[in-house]
């Protein structure tokens, strides 16, 4: 089986996606952690 | 929920969706046409739609202190005639026949009988699109409620029957009916292997039609419409966001959202709504690579199936069926967590309270699933009917002369589906957060607290937003 990181070239892209999800949880997650 | 929870919860979710995105993605779509002269990476339409959302929900906290959408008040443009209701009512019967007919009596080519496209097309899509701008035009078309109408109007004032009270609803059903029957609708459109058969799809329309009327005989026309009547509320749902409002034979403008608001909030009202989305979101999944690829879901799914002993058409039916119910859930669990996160401000309401109470907010974001998935299909498909109109059988007619009229696909290109989609999906949570902004203003009072209490709301609309796009993005590649 080959693996995942071999076809990196087809799926780098689709975590492009999810990162402003990551960026903005971890930011709200921050910021409600501070302000407790 | 515990704060210890809850982390597990967003770190469940962010598993979940990055397991989603990082499979390969590449299929084919509702847009037909390609775009090739994006100025910047697909990719980074959703990182300044989250942008956007995150300046949106800024700019909420701070200029927006106070409930506003919730005392918005309307303002009388005119009075309708009764006629022009008789007119509308004998209109949609007209269509409903004519359609059914074609179904039953025309060529089964679906691409050549009238009604797939106006089922699917026209109906499902086009009154949606129609609906945000001038307000609830299915409840004036709607074939059952016209005849139901039609036949109390005849048995009061001509038979002069004394008609007995129709029984009270039940309130503990709710919208419940109407959540089962968007989700079987979708089956229909999205999983049921004939579901392009012209006579098939006719002796649904008649079969649904059969239990509206005896619906509406039992609970009345106006409750029956209301709860149980598929269509009718969740056109009426899309209707709570348009500008303009019908009741009881008047015409009111009103600013664009503050119908939402007032949307009854009992039992299945959040589960109309999270059906809505959940559809259109497993309709542009269905198309993409991680459920059509050779080992992709839908080929692991329904290999269990043939294991189980279901035959070569059942078993895809059956795979498809468990992706439609399980993408519903995942919606509905979503929802579910930003509803969660909002008891981090105080524990005065549960989770069920505040998941009725917010449930509007989801009403712009179905409707801007709908658009950015269907923009396509309506512009180039919707143009079918000029052709359709004319021979609505398939048979050769020309009753309107335009049977030799065409598809134009140049109508609009792939670059401006992208933007309408990108448009639609931005304008969709954001108003979605604005409803929700309002609503826990009307709650909390305190403008600190309800805007803290919105935080993982936030985070669920962002999601939203980026997997809209992911997915149209992976469905037209």
């Amino acid at each position: 089986m080959t693996p995942p990181l071999a076809h990196i070239g087809h799926w780098y892209h689709a975590l492009l996606y999810l990162a402003p999800i990551i960026i903005i949880g971890g930011a709200l997650w921050w910021s409600g952690r501070r302000e407790r | 929920m515990t704060p210890r929870a809850a982390r597990r919860q967003v770190a469940a979710l962010l598993v979940a969706v990055a397991a989603a995105l990082s499979l390969p993605a590449t299929a084919s779509a509702h847009g037909i046409a390609q775009r090739a002269d994006l100025p910047v990476p697909e990719w980074l339409f959703a990182w300044a739609a989250a942008f956007v959302l995150l300046v949106s929900f800024v700019a909420l906290a701070i200029l927006w202190p106070r409930p506003v959408l919730e005392q918005a008040r309307e303002r009388l443009l005119l009075r309708v005639p009764g006629a022009l209701e008789v007119l509308a009512g004998a209109f949609g019967v007209f269509a409903f026949a004519a359609v059914v007919y074609a179904g039953f009596a025309g060529t089964q080519t679906a691409t050549a009988n009238l009604a797939p496209t106006v089922i699917f097309v026209l109906f499902w899509v086009g009154i949606p699109f129609l609906t945000m701008f001038v307000g609830d035009v299915f409840a004036a078309v709607s074939p059952w409620r016209a005849v139901g109408r039609a036949a109390g109007w005849l048995a009061t004032r001509v038979g002069r029957a004394q008609l007995p009270e129709p029984l009270a609803y039940p309130a503990r059903v709710g919208r419940w009916p109407a959540a089962l029957g968007i989700l079987l609708f979708a089956w229909v459109e999205l999983v049921y292997v004939n579901r392009d058969q012209p006579s098939v799809l006719a002796t649904m329309a008649v079969a649904y039609a059969v239990v509206m009327l005896v619906g509406q005989s039992l609970y009345g026309v106006e409750a029956w419409t209301r709860n149980a009547d598929a269509f009718g509320v969740a056109f009426g749902l899309f209707a709570r966001l348009a500008p303009l409002h019908w009741r009881e034979r008047h015409l009111y403008l009103r600013p664009v959202l503050v119908g939402a608001p007032r949307m009854p909030t009992g039992p299945g009202a959040v589960a109309v709504v999270c059906v809505m989305i959940g559809t259109t979101t497993f309709d542009g999944f269905s198309q993409g690579a991680v459920w059509l690829d050779p080992n992709g879901l839908a080929a692991r799914l329904t290999s269990v199936f043939h294991g189980l002993g279901l035959g070569p058409e059942a078993a895809p039916q059956g795979a498809y069926t468990v992706g439609l119910v399980v993408v519903v859930l995942i919606v509905a669990g979503l929802y579910r967590l930003g509803i969660a996160g909002m008891r981090t401000v105080g524990r005065d309401h549960t989770t069920n309270d505040l998941a009725r109470r917010f449930a509007h907010s989801l009403i712009p974001i179905a409707l801007a699933y709908v658009v950015a998935h269907y923009f396509s299909l309506l512009a180039y498909q919707g143009q079918a009917i000029a052709y359709l109109a004319s021979d609505p059988l398939g048979n050769g007619s020309n009753l309107l002369g335009t049977a030799s009229a065409t598809i134009d696909y140049g109508i609009v290109g792939g670059t401006g589906i992208w933007y309408v989609q990108v448009a639609a999906l931005v304008a969709g949570h954001v108003a979605g957060l604005t409803l929700a902004h309002d609503r826990a203003l009307s709650i909390w009072r305190d403008p600190r607290i309800a805007t803290r209490s919105q935080y993982w709301m936030l985070l669920v609309m962002v999601t939203f937003t980026c997997l809209g796009l992911w997915l149209l993005s992976a469905a037209s590649r």
